[in-house]
């Protein structure tokens, strides 16, 4: 296969199938959407194809006032970057198993429909909200590789129409956003001990 | 509980006048302890600003150490109940202004030695965007350890001026190499100071909450 890969989950109630690998729980597919069985996370990163460590993930969300759930980059073994994306509140995690560590609190909300996407650029992760990013990039040095995937809290929450792929240009240096590293180099050589 | 009272205090009146019109904000840097189980419910992350509904903030934690360095944007009421906090650092909001002498320097030396990042060798020359810097970089390369190793640096018995043991230092070797950095001053007849600040050296600049450091 070749990436971006996409998913619109269009196809019988069950397992995600082949192209998945779940991380952690049991999720799976009910009434044409991707919805967990399980009652903690739900979660699986696409494995037919092998991402680069410059990758996106996006989902949209649904699940009304019971919405936890959205995308996750770097997803390996049942470890991963994921969005909890809730009515209320979207905060950037970093994952393993059930250890859940905020890296980020983007102070946004999410309504059903919404496009939430997670990038992972060298150790800088970006969160989106249809296409526009929210909050400021964020650092973290954890995970250096992994595929993109989904992932849900309990049985309620509802992804749909899940996209994974390579970020297209190239990384620039490391943990810095572009037109950071173009604005501050000459500065940062200063303030370098 | 004096302080549990207090942040519902402050929360409550900031939920107050949020509903009378919307405070003006400022991003602080701080300085404080992780909290949490790491349960869903319960995750780690930066005491105080952590639990402050509708507060946008973005974190590196050093690892698994119990230290998260945050950016906030928090309204002056806010900033002021978490800058009170005997057990928070926080930084003055011009980043590029010079420590200064003292008591300013031994606080700054001492708050960062306490939470095992190298801090005797801060000058006053130094801007708190470089005290910043260090924190950061030190997050970089304990968060990789964790990543990679599952392990904390300063396990019992091992502190900056300790001599690292050879499986330590080999992962420590293994995270530089991980970020194509260059290890070879990295050692076991040098401190784990010594070897931790070859490593930063060597971080490239990192953004955080919409600054570089």
């Amino acid at each position: 296969l070749a990436l971006p890969a996409t998913d619109d989950f269009n196809r019988a109630d069950g397992g995600l199938g082949a192209n998945w690998t779940t991380g952690n729980g049991t999720p799976g597919i009910v009434s044409n959407q991707s919805k967990g069985g399980g009652s903690a996370s739900n979660d699986a990163y696409w494995s037919a194809d092998v991402f680069d460590d410059g990758q996106y993930s996006q989902a949209k969300v649904y699940g009304g006032v019971n919405k936890d759930c959205g995308p996750t980059a770097r997803a390996s073994g049942t470890s991963r970057y994921l969005v909890a994306t809730q009515p209320s509140s979207v905060i950037l995690y970093r994952s393993t198993g059930e250890s859940y560590v905020q890296v980020q609190n983007l102070s946004s909300s999410a309504v059903d429909g919404d496009v939430i996407r997670v990038e992972a650029e060298s150790t800088t992760l970006r969160v989106y909200k249809n296409a526009v990013q929210i909050g400021t990039d964020a650092a973290d040095a954890n995970f250096a590789s992994g595929s993109a995937g989904l992932w849900s809290y309990a049985s309620n929450p509802i992804l749909d129409d899940w996209e994974g792929g390579n970020l297209a240009y190239t990384p620039g240096a490391v943990g810095v956003d572009r037109m950071n590293l173009r604005q501050f180099p000459k500065a940062f050589m200063r303030r370098k001990s | 509980m004096i302080r549990r009272f207090m942040f519902a205090v402050v929360m409550a009146l900031s939920l107050f006048a949020g509903t009378a019109q919307a405070q003006e904000t400022t991003l602080q840097f701080y300085m404080v302890d992780k909290i949490g189980t790491g349960a869903r419910t319960d995750p780690y992350r930066p005491e105080y600003i952590g639990d402050m509904a509708g507060v946008a903030w973005s974190a590196m934690d050093l690892g698994i150490e119990p230290t998260f360095i945050v950016g906030a944007n928090l309204t002056a009421d806010q900033h002021t109940f978490v800058s009170n906090q005997s057990d928070v650092f926080a930084f003055p909001a011009n980043l590029d202004a010079p420590v200064g002498g003292n008591p300013a320097l031994n606080r700054v030396r001492n708050g960062l030695e306490q939470r095992n990042i190298p801090g005797s060798d801060i000058q006053a020359s130094w801007t708190w965007r470089q005290v910043i810097g260090r924190i950061v970089e030190s997050c970089f390369i304990l968060q990789r350890l964790s990543g990679r190793h599952q392990r904390r640096l300063f396990e019992p018995g091992v502190s900056l001026d300790s001599a690292p043991s050879s499986d330590l230092l080999a992962d420590l070797i293994d995270v530089g190499q991980s970020f194509g950095m260059n290890t070879s001053a990295l050692s076991i007849a040098v401190s784990v100071r010594e070897n931790l600040l070859a490593l930063t050296g060597q971080v490239p600049p990192i953004g955080l909450a919409g600054e570089v450091f």
